[in-house]
């Protein structure tokens, strides 16, 4: 079986100002669809920029956490850690490992009491050199939220607005 | 018996041809090694070899060459039995396809004559010669890399790096511009588009070629001479070691080989089972094949969706046999497992899969301007890719009609319908559109198998592998055994005594194709010299001896 004769031959003038005209198109109307440039679209909010771990307080200032453990299980890097006395209390261990965390935000989409979020820090990435494990004084009582006395739902939306 | 051995191809023709063989060389044409059943395509001369016979020597090989049109030398291979030497020349008549294995006693002479001026494939075949068995060869220089040879001295001046060397680049008397900027270079042992280890040097300035050296079996593990020590069941797990590019056809081919000596019939389920595994490790070695010269010349993203369709060929292995490589799924008489529920439902919607993606692929490559600048390099006549003894895929792109699968069909390669394509120049881009229609007609065949896949058990299991290999002994004759391979013609030649190997020698076809690399890159640029090589879909571990 001898190939065709036309497979020697490159795609005629027509045709290949034809090939071009579609393919500039194709680039043309793919970004003026969205003109991004690689960036996120403007009002889409991407996990990434909730970069750091909050466990929220109550009116009282204590934690909401009654460590039901489901965003422990839920967790698909297992980066989250929890311990406690007895079942439906305070939290007596809590730890985060940022390291292995991908921010996927699950955990506080599955928490019934609301106790934990995703907020967004000026951390760089050197500042973790220092804490490769977080623990519950950290993300409940740190310095930034209100001076030590933790951060409240409330706070929270007002935050995110 | 099956028409495993391809004894319904012959023809009147080849009889003549014997006959006439018969008339010339009537007493030393042996007729008892001529009509054997099984072996009849392969005939022995046994020529008696004598220090002042070399010019009878030489115009004996002329004779064949020229009044008798063997225009292909295949392989050379050296025996040893006990004190006594026999070489064993393999020789091609294409019009006929007739082969001819001419036998050689020699004696411990000076030398043997060479053949380089007749057939150009003996230049690296004497060469194996000379630095595995230290023969010496009189029309080639002596040589001095001896890379095969063990005898390398532990003092550390005498390395092995001290042993090879290069012939001196000589300025002429009037040296102009590039003459000054030659230089050697060198190309391996490790590089991206060298499958294995091996090592090649250039004469180059900035822009051409001059010259090519090649170290023969710089990875040397010693393959042939492994399997001496080995008993024969446990050969066929070192043969799906010799290539990277696939594990089907070695394996396959030792175990045809003792089929053939042993007589033992293969069952028809298996026949076609293997027929559907052989077209399949086709379709991996050319797509790999595909993927790598894409990805070289620039084309990355159609050498990535070529990975793709890669590792759905793994896929299908590795539901028979559980394995993506090296599985020992090959036995004498059949396979070894049979096809597991829904197999080839599995196989026709993958191989659906790959001949549709293949489609959109080469819509982007084949005529694509870029692509045939780059490719249209290295251009080779059908005559010298026959003198330099090329099979497979680069000998078809030179426009030859030589396939194994038509000229001699074993299993059903006869009853199935496909057509052999071919390509006019020679040059990179036809050996591109050659693989890349091979693909598609292998699916062909592969698709018309699965559709009559005969009933019936995939082994036989009544047969008692060590009686038969008692049968073996040493007055047994030689074995020849090739096939088809993706790159070409795979043949083995083996002697069996007792339970093990007496001789055992591959013919590989990416150590023919490397020293016809040699010569196509000398004058062209240093440019053309990567795409040429991955154009030949060499592989440095199959040259290995």
């Amino acid at each position: 079986m001898i190939l065709d004769r036309e497979i020697y031959f490159p795609f005629p003038f027509h045709k290949r100002v034809y090939l071009f005209i579609k393919k500039f198109f194709y680039i043309l109307v793919r970004f003026l669809g969205r003109p991004t440039w690689g960036r996120p679209k403007a009002g889409v909010k991407l996990n990434i920029e909730k970069q750091d771990l909050v466990l929220l307080v109550d009116e009282e200032g204590k934690l909401r956490c009654k460590t039901c453990r489901s965003c422990v299980e839920i967790c698909p890097t297992q980066c989250l850690e929890l311990s406690s006395r007895a079942e439906k209390e305070t939290p007596q261990s809590f730890n985060f490992k940022p390291l292995d965390c991908m921010y996927c935000s699950l955990c506080e989409e599955v928490c019934p009491e609301s106790a934990i979020a995703m907020i967004s820090s000026s951390n760089t990435s050197g500042s973790y050199d220092q804490t490769w494990i977080r623990d519950l004084n950290y993300l409940g009582f740190r310095e930034e939220l209100n001076e030590g006395k933790g951060l409240s739902l409330e706070e929270l939306k007002e935050l995110r607005k | 018996m099956n028409n495993i051995n391809g004894l319904n191809t012959q023809s009147n023709q080849s009889n003549l041809l014997r006959d006439a063989l018969y008339r010339r060389f009537g007493t030393e044409f042996k007729s008892s090694h001529i009509d054997r059943g099984a072996i009849e395509w392969r005939s022995t001369l046994f020529y008696p070899w004598k220090d002042n016979l070399k010019d009878e020597f030489e115009s004996f090989f002329n004779e064949l060459k020229i009044d008798f049109n063997f225009h292909m030398l295949v392989d050379i291979s050296l025996e040893k039995k006990g004190h006594e030497k026999i070489l064993h020349y393999g020789l091609i008549n294409l019009e006929n396809y007739f082969r001819l294995l001419v036998s050689v006693k020699i004696n411990d002479g000076p030398f043997i004559p060479g053949l380089k001026h007749l057939w150009k494939s003996a230049e690296g075949l004497e060469k194996e010669l000379e630095e595995r068995h230290g023969l010496r060869v009189s029309n080639g220089s002596p040589s001095q890399q001896r890379s095969l040879l063990k005898k390398i001295k532990k003092e550390k001046s005498e390395k092995r790096e001290g042993i090879r060397k290069l012939p001196e680049y000589q300025l002429p008397i009037t040296p102009n511009q590039h003459d000054l900027q030659k230089k050697w270079y060198q190309a391996g042992p490790i590089s991206q588009p060298l499958k294995g280890r091996a090592r090649l040097d250039f004469l180059a300035d900035t822009e051409k070629v001059y010259d090519c050296q090649i170290e023969t079996g710089f990875c040397h593990r010693g393959f042939e001479k492994m399997m001496l020590n080995k008993p024969i069941s446990e050969v066929s797990f070192f043969m799906e070691r010799l290539c990277t590019r696939d594990s089907v056809f070695a394996p396959l081919i030792w175990n045809e080989a003792l089929e053939q000596r042993l007589q033992v019939s293969v069952t028809e389920k298996a026949q076609a089972i293997r027929m559907v595994w052989m077209e399949m490790a086709r379709i991996e070695g050319h797509l790999s094949y595909l993927q790598e010269l894409t990805g070289e010349l620039g084309f990355l993203i159609e050498s990535s969706a070529l990975t793709e369709l890669i590792e759905q060929v793994y896929h299908l292995y590795n539901l028979h046999s559980g394995k993506n490589q090296n599985f020992s799924i090959f036995t004498v008489g059949g396979m070894k497992k049979d096809l597991p529920m829904g197999w080839a439902t599995e196989c026709l919607e993958v191989v659906k899969y790959i001949y549709k993606e293949l489609e959109s692929i080469q819509s982007k490559v084949i005529r694509n301007k870029s692509w045939m600048i780059l490719t249209a390099a290295n251009p080779m006549s059908a005559t010298s890719a026959l003198e330099f003894g090329l099979t497979g895929p680069n000998l078809r792109a030179c426009g030859v009609n030589y396939d194994l699968r038509k000229r001699r069909p074993r299993y059903y390669y006869s009853d199935v319908d496909f057509q052999v394509p071919l390509g006019i120049d020679g040059t990179t881009y036809d050996r591109f559109l050659v693989r890349v229609e091979e693909i598609k007609q292998s699916i062909k065949i592969i698709n018309q198998v699965l559709d009559h896949l005969p009933a019936g058990k995939v082994n036989d299991p009544d047969i008692d592998m060590e009686e038969l290999f008692k049968k073996a002994s040493d007055t047994e004759p030689l074995t020849y055994n090739m096939i088809e391979s993706t790159e070409g013609e795979l043949g083995i030649l083996m002697r069996t005594k007792g339970k093990g190997l007496s001789h055992f020698h591959i013919r590989s076809p990416s150590y023919v194709h490397l020293h016809c690399f040699s010569n196509l890159v000398k004058g062209d640029s240093v440019a053309n010299a990567l795409s040429a090589f991955l154009s030949l879909g060499i592989d440095a571990w199959e040259m290995d001896r």
